[in-house]
Formats: structure tokens, sequence, C-alpha cells
């Protein structure tokens, strides 16, 4: 039988994804379950673990490339006898429809040639044909040379890099070393030598825009442009902002982290505030369905963390369950993961409330985007030395601003500064998360 | 120290005929330096000669083996010394005699059986592949066939497609059979010596254009083992390993190399099987290059087998990939022009050794 791998949604927005690597080669059997290659979907490299078994016929993907949900990632076959050269054809069809633009066969090359066609004024006559040259170099193969003159090269000193081979195809051979090695052209590591500077130094080239590159957007950066300008389409945001007097807030998490063990943030803290005010404010604990909203009785809050180009939303599950200690692990954990690109779906898909806090850049206030399909997302920014009034006396004071955004579909201004109330209230008496 | 270089060839000097009838038979034309001159074919049958002499089981049997002395006379005064019983004439039946050897060796008789050429085996095949080779296996060890089977192999002059096969990768496939093919007189003769002595079948492939090759060899006795090749002669930048008539090709091309400055070193395995792929392994991690020059074909030939076996042993030390100068894959034409461009002869040689060396 043969079986088409199709390349899956590993997350529900998970339209297309980069086949990261694949963990089997053509002629290798592969059982149910076995993980068969990792993919980068919309937000993170998960796992391809396969639901039939078989043996991998022809990969149609290669490692490194765009592909679409449903593409045909690879063929297997369960008996010798299948006619796998009609189900690749079959497969390429298919690949082809489903690639971007109906016919393209293969959507990266397509997107370069776009970029290619309609090109920035060129400032310069050399620089305009530096493209076209450049493409043989990169497909130049490397280096030939004989077994045994690649042998010898290191015993006598020989940076091959720097040796014009005399063989047939430019061949380095056993007498073009010797001849390299008797000359003292080519020494390995010589300083200043042709050996240490084997690549030319690329030419930076000058655009009439001033502009540096033109850079693909990776499938993160889509999605994330895809899905926030839906949100802030689509969902009628309003704000409500408070500030909040943290010197107890200070105080305790200084306390608190006196204790062996304890590294308590002020992130902590104030997801802990959040969970025990959600609790407080179900409206808010909430997500939007179109017809109707779903309210939850977890606070399972998700928190925004910064990866190298872009972010992430890991979830700290049942937040209201957790003391300060066990969320503050709980996030550490969830970031390396998110950073390191080893989020499982689960570990970040869901949630029914968002916190992103850019309290670490001493921010004074700013507003977020809220997180479809969820109701409100809170914006920390950071704690400053304000002057604050404290029984009718201006006194030195700790203060911090939060910002609520909430989706007006589902909730109303009332709710939302009643949340932000308790939250204030929490967060001013912070005594309280300790309990 | 190679044979051939203590004991060169004099492929042009002629036996002096006048001492008897040294063309043909056992004897040797002595010389001063306790020496003897020996052509192939005497060298040949001086060895039957001396070991039927030391084993009276031995016996040889073929066509005109006896009444003709051969029909390369390389069992020339055999029958006169040894007698019909132990020098028998057969009729035109390779299967047949065959047959009959495996049967006799079966008995713990050592025959020798003559193909008038190796071309002639083939309606012997089954008996060589599937009896002489397999019955030692198939009775786990009870019947050992210690049978020498022997004649010319290779082109002859001119004997056209169907008289020109060379059959030593043929034999050489099976398990079972030890093959060999000799260079010179002195090789010949220590290795149908080891064949005469030893209990498994062996396929000892002659050359018709070798049998006139005279060379001063030991009257002492020796003899060769097999699966030991010999340099024929050493040099530093191309090993060419060559068979039986080709060694000859070899030695030829590599005078023309020599005058352009490149040193051959020619390596003649002498066994086919066992291959002493030890020895051109040696040579090819000294010269880095590698010819091989064979009469078979180009597909599934012995260059084939030893190019692997190099590519696995020792490619970390080749500097060129393994040049390979065999017949050209067509039957062998009539005409002499064409004949000399089908055969792996020197010209070919010098050209594939170029090129193994970038030249």
């Amino acid at each position: 039988m043969i079986i088409e791998q199709l390349v899956p949604a590993k997350s529900p927005t998970m339209t297309e994804g980069t086949i990261v690597s694949w963990r089997v080669k053509p002629g290798d059997k592969v059982k149910s379950g076995d993980v068969i290659a990792e993919i980068q979907s919309d937000k993170a490299v998960v796992e391809w673990e396969v639901l039939d078994g078989g043996t991998v016929a022809e990969i149609l993907i290669p490692a490194g490339t765009m592909a679409q949900v449903n593409q045909v990632a690879a063929i297997f076959t369960t008996k010798g006898d299948e006619d796998v050269k009609a189900a690749v054809a079959k497969a390429k069809e298919t690949n082809a429809k489903l690639a971007p633009g109906g016919a393209a066969p293969a959507p990266a090359p397509a997107a370069v040639a776009a970029v290619a066609a309609t090109p920035v004024p060129a400032p310069v006559a050399a620089p305009a044909a530096a493209p076209a040259a450049s493409a043989p170099a990169a497909l130049a193969k490397g280096v030939r040379v004989s077994p045994v003159a690649a042998k010898i090269a290191s015993s006598l000193g020989v940076d091959l890099r720097a040796v014009k081979g005399t063989g047939p195809d430019g061949r380095i051979v056993r007498r073009d070393v010797e001849a390299a090695a008797k000359a003292g052209t080519a020494k390995l590591g010589a300083p200043g030598g042709a050996a240490a500077k084997p690549e030319k130094p690329k030419l930076k080239v000058l655009r009439a825009d001033g502009a540096n590159s033109d850079v693909a957007m990776t499938p993160m950066r889509q999605i994330i442009g895809k899905r926030l300008l839906e949100a802030k389409t689509t969902i009628p945001h309003f704000y409500v902002s408070e500030s909040v007097d943290a010197g107890a807030l200070v105080a305790l998490r200084e306390q608190v982290n006196l204790l062996d063990g304890f590294k308590v943030t002020v992130n902590d803290l104030i997801v802990r505030a959040s969970a025990l005010a959600l609790r407080a404010h179900p409206k808010l604990n909430a997500t939007f369905q179109n017809n109707s909203i779903r309210y939850y009785d977890s606070a399972d809050i998700s928190v925004a963390v910064a990866i190298p180009d872009g972010l992430i939303t890991p979830i700290v599950t049942k937040a209201h369950t957790k003391n300060l200690k066990q969320i503050g692990d709980e996030v550490r954990a969830l970031a390396k993961k998110a950073v390191d690109g080893k989020l499982q779906p689960a570990e970040f898909q869901g949630g029914s409330f968002t916190i992103s806090n850019l309290g670490m850049f001493g921010i004074a206030e700013f507003v977020a985007i809220i997180n479809p399909p969820q109701v409100a997302i809170l914006a920390v920014a950071g704690i400053k030395d304000e002057p604050v009034v404290k029984n009718g006396a201006v006194v030195p004071g700790k203060v911090m601003r939060l910002t609520l955004s909430a989706d007006h579909r589902a909730v109303d201004g009332a709710d939302a500064a009643a949340f932000m109330k308790t939250l204030r209230e929490l967060l001013e008496a912070p005594a309280t998360l300790l309990v | 120290m190679s044979a051939l270089m203590a004991h060169p060839l004099k492929a042009s000097r002629k036996l002096d005929t006048k001492q008897g009838d040294p063309l043909n038979g056992h004897k040797g034309v002595l010389l001063s330096d306790g020496n003897q001159l020996l052509s192939m074919r005497m060298a040949l049958c001086q060895a039957l000669y001396e070991e039927m002499k030391r084993d009276p089981t031995i016996f040889v049997m073929g066509e005109e083996v006896a009444q003709y002395n051969g029909a390369y006379k390389v069992t020339k005064g055999l029958l006169d010394e040894f007698g019909a019983e132990r020098v028998i004439d057969t009729p035109i039946t390779e299967s047949g005699f065959a047959g009959l050897a495996v049967g006799a060796a079966m008995t713990g008789l050592r025959p020798v059986i003559e193909f008038m050429s190796w071309n002639f085996s083939f309606p012997a095949f089954d008996q060589i592949i599937s009896n002489a080779s397999k019955m030692c296996y198939m009775t786990g060890g009870m019947f050992p066939i210690p049978l020498v089977m022997r004649g010319p192999n290779g082109a002859g002059p001119r004997v056209s497609s169907q008289h020109s096969h060379a059959v030593e990768a043929l034999y050489s496939h099976f398990p079972g059979l030890i093959v060999v093919s000799p260079s010179t007189p002195y090789d010949a003769k220590g290795l149908m010596k080891t064949a005469l002595r030893q209990n498994n079948p062996v396929c000892f492939l002659e050359n018709e254009m070798l049998y006139n090759y005279e060379q001063d060899i030991p009257t002492s006795e020796y003899l060769i083992p097999f699966g030991k090749g010999d340099i024929k002669r050493e040099g530093t930048d191309c090993t060419i390993v060559a068979i039986s008539r080709s060694v000859h090709w070899a030695l030829e091309a590599a005078d023309e190399l020599a005058k352009e400055g490149i040193s051959c070193e020619v390596v003649d395995p002498r066994t086919i099987k066992p291959l002493d792929i030890e020895l051109i392994a040696n040579s090819v991690r000294k010269t880095n290059r590698c010819v091989v020059v064979e009469e078979c074909y180009k597909t599934g030939g012995i260059g084939a087998e030893i190019a692997t076996q190099l590519m696995e042993l020792v490619f970390d030390d080749l500097d060129a990939p393994v040049g390979r100068v065999t017949t050209t894959e067509n039957p062998m034409p009539y005409a002499a022009n064409l004949e000399h461009e089908t055969l792996p002869k020197p010209h070919r040689i010098v050209a594939a050794v170029k090129k193994a060396c970038y030249r």
C-alpha cells in the first residue's frame, strides 16, 4: 500500500511550516509513532510522529524547505511492489496545487523571483550585474581533491583551499600538493598568506534608498503579523490603566528572596495577583467564541516571552492554585524552552488571559494587543521611583503602571475597572499573595 | 628479488636446436652458470615430468596429449616415459574426460587434464563448476579433488571470436577453484609443481603466445606458493597489475613510459584466486596510482575486482581512479589490425597510465 505522509498542522493556526530536518531517509523502516521529521510551525519546532508506518520510499520536501499543510512530504510503502513513480507524480501534482499561487511548485523560489523582478534602481552599473554573477558561484562545486592528495596535504602543512588543481575538472592531485609544499605558497594557517584569506571579502552594495537588505519573513513573523493584524482590526479594544504603589511589593520580594532557593520576580507576583483577581472577576477569564463567550474556572495565564525574531506565550496553567515559587520555577522553565524552540504545542496553545511585561526595560507605560480568542491582556510597565501622596503628604514612592486591554464584545468598562481595582489592592497589600 | 629480475626473459633468443630437440620436452638446455634455458612449454613439461616421476598417482589425459605429444607439445615425451596408462588420449569429449577426471580424483588419483584450449572447457563447464569445485564441500570433506585442468587461455594469433576467450574472471567467480595464470617459464614450473602437490581443483591458464618465451631458470627444485604475486619491474609512479601475456605488454609499456619519465611498477599476481591483494595494495601505497591490464572483458573482469579491493584497502592512498585496460567488449575480430586494437596492447596501457598520472 502507498501511504502519503501529509504535512500536519502542528498548531490550530498553522497553515505552513518549514521541515527543519528529516530523521528518516529513503529505505528506512518506520513504525507507527516514530518521529520522522522536525517541523517549524508558526509557534515552535515540533516533532512529527507518524500514524502509519511503512518503508520510506521517497522524500518530496527536502529539509529546510517551506511546506504547506497537507502537501505530501514523503511517500511510504508497505510492500515492495508498489508503483512509487506513479505515487510520486501524483503527489507532486497535489503539492503544486497546494503551493501558494496554485500551480507554482516551489513557493520559496517564487518569492525570491518576485523580489528580483522589482529591483531597486541600480545606483552603480557594476553591482547590478553582481547578483547574476554570484549565482553560478553559489552553485560551484567544492574543492575536488584526490584521496592521497588530501591525506598528504595536512602532513605537508598545505592548505588545500589555496592550491590550484591540475587534474581533470581542477582536481587537486598529489603533484599539486607537493608543488605547493615545495613552493610554500599554501601554508596551513599562515598569517596573511593565501590560506588566511581564501574567500574574497563580500562587497556591500549600496542601495539608492539606503535600505540594507530584504529579508523574507520567517513563518513565525508571518503568523504574528497575520494574527495581530486580525486582532487589532477586528476586536473592539478598550483600555483601562491603573497606577500601583509598588513599595510594599518590592519590599516583599526582597524579603521572600532571602529564603534559600527563592528567586521570585515582580512578574511572578503579578501572575499570582492576576490569577487571584481573575478568580474574583471571571468575566475577564474568558475566550470569545464568535456567538458565545466561554468562561473558565481555572486561571491559565499566558506569559509573553520574547524569543529570537518573535514571541511566544507559554502558559502557567491553574496559576491560582500555585504558590509564588511554583509559578516562578514554571515560568523560567517555560521561557527557557521557548527560547530553545522546544515548547510542546500543549504548553503554548490555549490560556485564558495574557500578561505582557516590559518592566525589565523600565518602560513607563504601554498598551498591548489582545491575544485572541482571549478577551483581555495586561500590559505591565516598569517600577519607577516617583513622588506619591500618602496621608496628605508627598513622599518618595515606587509606582508601576498597568494597562488592561479588553474586548468590548465580552467585557464592559465596569468589569475591567473592577478587575484592575482588585489587582491593585492585591499588589499593594502583597502579603495576600502569600496565602 | 623477482624471478624475472634474477632470470630475465629471452623472448628473442632461439634455443640451440643442435642439442637434441630442445624446443620440446622436459629437458632444458644446461648453461655454464648452472642454470638451464627453458621455454614456457618446456618448463611446464618439466614440471609434469618431475612430479610424475615423484608421484605415481599423477596421470595426464586429454585430446592428443599422448601420441601427438600435445597440440602445443607441452606433454612431449611423457607417453614414452610413463606409458599409455598414465598418458591417455581421449576422444573429443571435454565434458566426458572432465567428469572422468573428477571421478578419478575421488578415488585418490591425481589427474591432469588438458583442454586443447580453455575455449573448449565450456562443454565441460558443468563438470568443473558443479562437480570439481563442489565435491569436497558436498561430501563434507570426504572427497577432495586434486585435479589440475590446464591448457592455453586467451587470444591466439588470429583465431577469431570463438577461440580467443580469456576465462580467468569466469572461473575465479566460483568458490572452490584455484585459478593460476603464469607469465614466465620460471613461474609456470613452480606453480605447476605446487598445483600437483595440493588437493584442490586448479584451473591452470597458460597462454599460447607465451609457449616460446625462454628464460634461464634454476636446475634445482623450487615451488611457488599460490596467492603470492611477484613484482616483475620496480617503479615509483604507477602500479600496473597485469596477468599472463598482459605482463609482457605491461613491461613493454613500462619501457615506453620510462622514456617519458614515468616509472612503472609491474605487479604479476600469478594466481588470480587466491589473489595477492596485499602485494598490489602495498605497491599502490607507494605509487598512489594503479592500472590493471587483463585479457578478460571489462564488465565483471579481474580489473573490476582489483579496483574494488584497492578502493576498500587503500582508498586514501589513491591519487587517481584505478584504470582498466581490458579486451574491448566485442567478439574478437579476425582481422589482424582489429585484433590488435581489441587486445590490451602496450599503446593502450601507455595511454591509461598517462591518464592515471595526469599526464
